[in-house]
């Protein structure tokens, strides 16, 4: 099918667009029922965790009566310690979120619409980094970037120059962590450039202006409903991360909220009610950006999608392409390959650096029933939860954007509340709401899998979203014109126009899910034991190397399943053809 | 140079001891575990069993306990010994106690029986257990052991001093700045019963001066054990205030050159303690696994993995001191506990670290 663009950043003209779904009295009843029904599913997986959360936070049981507590309010507020670690927070996260999104933007745009050798390859290489446990990654980078011994420091400590490079820093933090986050800006941003139509550049340079010119004045605005979700969730992501600034940040006494929410659960006895507090912080600035991303979108249009047809089209960076090429090739290097052979290097040493080799660690893998066990249980909580939360995420991203029904916003917003979060705490909502049900699935694999979609369903949506307002409701209108019932247009429409999203998402969800450690810590048993749960107790009686040998296990599973999706979708695209 | 050789022969004194205490042993409790058939019939007639605890020492448990009963169907949840803990306690706060057996560090163990989580309970293998076996409170009892020892890098410090006592840091060389790491007692037990002896042993004052020389020559805070056992064998942190056997005898066997050496002062012993849930929903299977975990057979196969047994007769872990030859600073851990806010706040005024 062709699709061709019209309109950049024009003012709305949706809502005459959006008159096919105006509501009539019987669809009006069927809408409510629908939105009853996601309310209910949204509440359980998203909502009650964190009610769980707040009221195990703010009550306390005096004299048999349960009365409302602000202790734990006054105990944060008047810490200065807490300041500083939400000071800290807002520092490290902008700072990663900025840096993600520049690295996130510029590999999308260089390898979805220009002539880069070899784009697809290095494509696929930018996307590694998530699927490496955040704890490992960051480890990775200790073992380049730290004082005395990082591979980074030796030679310059051979020549006398002491240490240029401290990973135990602000920038090291906002390094590693804007690098593990950068993937994600970039599936989202070369989602919405393959949605393009490169018409509007064409004709802006047929109007004399630069390529440079026409990518900050057509491109960049065209995508920036993308970009500014990217940069968004690139924020929350990093407000919500705790493995990496916990490595990083505590031996130097840099502790961000989520450190102070890490400590608070691992002391007896944990104030819940500090913890509820931080997080209701995390929740606050979360909910901030994106109010901030609303304002700026509100009143305007960016769809690029319509009825017209259009093939996207390659700029030609002439013999710029190779330039460019090395340029990624070294980001990549520095930041993929780089941290992924220490990985490799660590995994088949006896002990880190032993400078002896064996390949007992990897023997493991499939020597051990434990790894044998893990795995099934991974692939089966990940496939699960990111089919159903890509699904959910779908559903609420097109009740937001092509229905008018009453409360739909609330939807929105209460699906994106859980997204900034810390995973541990909002695991411990999980954990407390299903304790108090009393038809309960605590200790099975459904509360893992309930969980993650509760905690990630915002990630689909977002994906989703950012693809769906780019395209124009008057192909689901004509389809709905030419006489398609709801479901034929949804399948036959609207469904492939977002299909790349929808992948998008999955794979987005399942890279998170396959090495998700502090979700699944409070809520598993030895019956539903994670590879991640795994990793994580070898670590605990020092083994790197053994991590090493698993952690390759993991990015092995996350690409070999990133392959593997983008192979089924290549053939689909060329049956289509 | 000097102190690696004086190391080499307290192991090698403590190794010929252990060697003969464990032929000593023989004699006295060599046979296999065998329980009561009632016990047996009943716990398999239960069929379940939940047990929660430390992520080295119950996997192995399980395994084999699963291999003997394979009728009885078990499962666990391992971790952080306070983070599984307060999970045991909104369980039972939510009226759903899931928990049959919680074996883990020891601290977790006495604060559940203290708050009245736990049945009392008294093991049939009492009898065949070393003193190190039996708490003084009783209620529980130990099953494994730890020890936390020095612990240092031999490469990274070979032409450096390395600590002989713990009071070689109140006042540090200076070359020992930067190379130092410790964990939080907040979090970690094994940090906390650690910290919680050097403050009973050398007082507060002379303790206190301890942890300050500690910080003074850069000493950083790890998230854990394990962090510092890594940034050992890299040599990153070459030198460890103190780390524990589990965390270290692994990378050793594996020719990591690393070293841990007893204090002159003493080492600090750390156990793993058996409590059974005054609420277990499987008692019976509780019960057998409890007995189980301190019978021959299960010992042995703690000391093989480099854990130290708390039964009579059990040949100690290899290429370790032998735990009841090994001077220990005194530690009373009940003591300790009563006054765990003292000891954290006199810890975190002393290094300047922040413990929550």
């Amino acid at each position: 099918m062709m699709l061709s663009t019209s309109t950049i950043a024009q003012r709305s003209g949706a809502s005459r667009a959006r008159n096919v779904f105006a509501p009539t009295p019987s669809r009006v009843l069927v809408q409510r029922g629908w939105l009853t029904l996601f309310c209910v599913v949204l509440a359980v997986f998203a909502l009650m965790p964190l009610v769980a959360l707040v009221l195990r936070g703010f009550l306390e049981t005096q004299d048999g009566r349960t009365v409302l507590s602000f202790e734990a309010l006054h105990a944060v507020l008047k810490e200065s310690g807490y300041w500083m670690a939400t000071w800290n927070t807002v520092v490290i996260s902008l700072g990663a979120m900025m840096l993600a999104t520049a690295i996130g933007v510029v590999l999308a745009w260089c390898l979805v619409r220009t002539n880069v050798p070899f784009a697809r390859t290095l494509e696929q290489l930018a996307t590694l980094p998530i699927f490496i446990p955040p704890f490992i990654g960051a480890f990775a980078w200790v073992l380049i970037g730290a004082p005395r011994v990082g591979l980074f420091n030796l030679p310059a400590r051979g020549l006398g120059l002491g240490d240029p490079m401290d990973i135990y820093t602000y920038t090291g933090i906002i390094w590693t962590t804007g690098i593990y986050i950068a993937p994600y800006v970039m599936m989202i941003v070369a989602a919405a450039l393959r949605n393009m139509d490169p018409s509007l550049e064409e004709a802006a340079q047929v109007c004399g202006l630069s390529r440079l010119r026409t990518m900050l004045s057509v491109t960049l605005p065209v995508v920036a409903p993308s970009i500014l979700s990217g940069a968004v969730l690139a924020f929350v992501i990093s407000i919500g991360l705790f493995g990496t600034p916990v490595l990083l940040g505590m031996t130097k006494e840099i502790y961000l909220i989520t450190s102070r929410i890490y400590l608070e659960l691992q002391h007896f006895p944990p104030s819940f009610g500090i913890v509820a507090v931080l997080a209701i912080y995390l929740m606050f600035m979360s909910t901030l950006a994106n109010i901030l991303q609303s304002i700026a979108l509100r009143g305007r249009s960016f769809i690029t999608v319509t009825g017209k047809g259009f093939r996207p089209k390659i700029i030609e960076l002439t013999g710029g392409r190779y330039v460019v090429a090395a340029v990624i090739w070294f980001y990549l290097t520095l930041t993929v390959i780089g941290p992924i052979v220490i990985i490799t290097a660590a995994a088949f040493s006896t002990f880190t650096w032993s400078g002896r080799f064996t390949s007992a660690n990897v023997a493991y893998l499939w020597q051990s029933e434990d790894v044998r066990a893990t795995v099934v249980n991974s692939l089966l909580v990940t496939v699960i939860a990111a089919t159903a939360a890509t699904m959910l995420g779908l559903a609420v991203a097109w009740i937001t954007t092509r229905t008018r029904m009453w409360g739909r916003r609330l939807v929105e917003h209460v699906v994106l509340l859980p997204m900034s979060v810390p995973s541990l705490a909002f695991a411990l909502g999980v954990s407390f709401f299903w304790l108090w049900m009393p038809l309960s699935i605590y200790g099975t694999m459904w509360i893992i899998i309930v969980g993650l979609i509760g905690r990630y369903v915002s990630y689909s949506v977002r994906t989703i979203t950012s693809s769906l307002i780019q395209i124009h409701p008057e192909l689901e209108e004509s389809a709905r014109i030419s006489g398609f019932g709801w479901g034929n247009t949804m399948f036959r429409v609207t469904l492939p126009l977002v299909m790349p999203a929808i992948i998008s998402s999955w794979v987005m969800v399942y890279s998170i899910f396959i090495s998700e450690l502090s979700m699944v810590l409070p809520l598993y048993t030895a019956e539903t034991r994670t590879l991640s749960i795994l990793s994580f107790d070898t670590w605990a009686v020092g083994e790197f190397s053994m991590v090493a040998a698993l952690s390759l296990l993991q990015l092995v599973m996350g690409v070999g399943v990133m392959w593997t999706v983008t192979l089924i979708t290549k053939q689909r695209q060329v049956a289509a053809v | 140079m000097g102190m690696k050789r004086a190391s080499f022969k307290v192991f090698q004194s403590l190794a010929v001891a252990g060697v003969l205490s464990a032929l000593g042993g023989l004699s006295t409790a060599q046979t296999a575990f065998a329980a009561d058939a009632t016990l047996v019939a009943a716990a398999e007639k239960e069929g379940q069993l939940v047990v929660y605890g430390d992520p080295f020492t119950v996997p192995l448990l399980l395994k084999a306990f699963g291999a003997k009963y394979p009728k009885i169907k078990v499962t666990s949840a391992t971790g952080d010994a306070w983070q599984i803990y307060n999970r045991f306690v909104a369980e039972n706060a939510a009226g759903k106690p899931l928990l049959d057996v919680m074996y883990q560090a020891e601290d977790t163990v006495i604060t559940a029986k203290t708050s009245g989580y736990l049945a009392d309970f008294a093991s049939d293998e009492a009898g065949s257990l070393s003193e190190l076996g039996l708490p003084p409170g009783g209620g529980y009892v130990r099953g494994n052991g730890n020890l936390i020892l020095f612990a240092y890098n031999h490469d990274s410090m070979a032409n450096k001093q390395v600590p002989k006592d713990w009071t070689d840091y109140i006042s540090p060389p200076a070359e020992w700045d930067g190379l130092g790491a410790m964990s939080n007692p907040g979090s970690s037990s094994a940090t906390f019963a650690t910290v919680a002896a050097i403050y009973q042993t050398f007082g507060p004052e002379k303790g206190g001066a301890i942890l300050k020389g500690f910080r003074s020559a850069k000493g950083e805070l790890n998230p854990s054990m394990g962090v510092m056992a890594t940034k050992l064998q890299t040599g990153e942190r070459p030198l460890d205030f103190f780390n524990i056997t589990t965390a270290i005898s692994g990378i050793i066997a594996k020719g990591a050159p690393v070293t841990m050496a007893v204090p002159v002062s003493g080492g600090v012993a750390q156990f793993n303690a058996i409590g059974l849930s005054k609420n277990a929903p499987h008692p019976n299977a509780a019960r057998l696994l409890a007995d189980f975990a301190l019978g021959h057979e299960m010992q042995t196969i703690f000391a093989e993995a480099g854990v130290y047994p708390v039964r009579n007769g059990v040949t100690p872990p290899k290429g370790l001191p032998v735990l009841a030859e090994v001077k220990l600073l005194s530690l009373d851990l009940e003591k300790a506990l009563k006054d765990r806010d003292t000891i954290l706040n006199w810890w975190a005024a002393s290094t300047g670290f922040s413990y929550r």
